[in-house]
């Protein structure tokens, strides 16, 4: 019974804490990856190659700067929030932003190559055209939202170094599997690990599915 | 009146111009601009449209430089101008969605946009096709629709980008009698094309080869 509810919980906590990073990503990174889409400056074709570099940081380097900015010595000390579920969220969604952007600018950019002009052609202002490219690429938006999840649940090096792996608390499904692996306890390791891999899988093929319409 | 002067344009900075010192005036109802594929059409349509900048000279559209008006003046002039693409770009949903898109964002109430598209439709032989989602279209009927979501806001300028190509004998008869009868009632036409089209029907024709103009007739 205790097996079950741990692992519920670490599952449910899970989602939880990538939930909330993909809602914290989502506010910043579909306005940004538009504003980049019709910006035409040269900033933004350069921001654009930042994201781009940046989708494959490493997360325990990510997780190293997000520890030294949040520890009690550092910039953002003053908050406490080391070792919190929410930092962990935080740490995500900082993790999938530039995953979010440049996915969206590559898929959404060709939705706007043909409607924005079309948009523009038949009168609409930038901000209507505006609108217009994201009710076409609807499916672009959802997409980029669910792959961000799929890489933020699946992430270990931030959830580990700034969560700590607090039992009851800060532990996830990546850092518990890691955790009950050392321990040679390999029963809830597995379990957590097809848990895993089907939520991942899941998404995985709703993605295709939405790409495929 | 349109007046294009010594108009110059390339796409890159260090790219070949694509238009070269192209002047021309346009008081009539119809012109047309032909020559073979490549020989600039497409981008002096785009230009006179405002959808790009020229790189040197200018486009007056009675008067008014687009580029120099800027906000709700800017905007409210450009309405006056409709450019449709030679592929037709159709938004998702049905046709009647499409047709009343270029309304709607001119402020129309939904019952009286969806009244004055089923009019254009009507006026196009495709009342039937109002409810049809636009994935089912054949290339022949998204260019009638394409065109029906262009002359429904009555535009003053309609620029049509090779309205005739990829079209069967049937309906480039069609679309031709539509402009003739209906649309240059409302609107002065500017299209673009490299078929052969009844002279009679326009103005002036400008003959265009290697972004150059070789005739004015």
């Amino acid at each position: 019974m205790e097996f079950i509810f741990e692992t519920s919980e670490i599952v449910l906590r899970s989602i939880f804490v990538s939930g909330l990073a993909t809602v914290l990503a989502s506010a910043w990174s579909l306005p940004l990856a538009f504003l980049l889409l019709i910006s035409e400056s040269k900033i933004g074709r350069i921001l654009q190659d930042i994201f781009n570099s940046l989708v494959s940081i490493p997360t325990v380097v990510l997780g190293l700067l997000l520890y030294l900015i949040f520890s009690r010595s550092g910039p953002l000390g003053v908050f406490s929030l080391l070792y919190t579920p929410c930092i962990i969220s935080i740490g995500q969604a900082v993790l999938i932003t530039p995953l979010m952007i440049s996915f969206l600018t590559s898929s959404l950019g060709k939705v706007k190559e043909t409607v924005w002009e079309t948009a523009i052609a038949l009168g609409a202002s930038k901000f209507q055209a505006s609108i217009t490219v994201l009710k076409e690429g609807y499916v672009q938006l959802v997409r980029s939202i669910l792959v961000g999840f799929n890489r933020a649940i699946g992430e270990l090096g931030v959830a580990l170094m700034v969560g700590g792996n607090i039992r009851g608390y800060t532990r996830v499904m990546t850092t518990a599997i890691a955790l009950e692996v050392s321990k040679g306890n390999f029963d809830l390791a597995i379990t957590l690990g097809v848990v895993l891999l089907i939520t991942t899988l899941a998404i995985t093929v709703i993605v295709r599915f939405l790409g495929a319409r | 009146m349109i007046e294009v002067r010594n108009l110059w344009f390339k796409y890159e900075p260090n790219g070949e111009y694509v238009l070269k010192n192209i002047s021309f005036r346009f008081h009539g109802k119809a012109i047309l601009i032909s020559g073979p594929n490549g020989s600039g059409k497409t981008t002096l349509l785009k230009i006179i449209s405002g959808l790009l900048k020229p790189t040197k000279g200018m486009v007056l559209i009675e008067g008014n430089n687009l580029w120099e008006l800027k906000g709700k003046e800017g905007l409210s002039f450009r309405r006056n101008i409709v450019y449709v693409h030679e592929e037709p770009v159709l938004f998702k949903g049905t046709v009647l969605d499409n047709i009343i898109y270029p309304l709607r964002i001119r402020g129309y109430g939904k019952d009286e946009a969806i009244r004055k598209a089923l009019d254009t439709l009507e006026i196009l032989n495709m009342r039937n096709l109002a409810y049809m989602n636009v994935k089912k279209l054949s290339t022949g009927q998204m260019k009638l629709v394409s065109l029906a979501r262009a002359i429904v806001s009555k535009p003053k300028y309609l620029l049509l980008d090779e309205p005739l190509a990829t079209l069967d004998r049937e309906n480039m008869k069609h679309v031709l009698m539509v402009i003739k009868n209906h649309v240059l009632k409302k609107s002065n036409v500017i299209m673009a094309s490299h078929r052969t089209v009844p002279i009679k029907f326009f103005d002036k024709t400008i003959e265009l080869e290697n972004g150059s103009i070789v005739e004015i007739i």
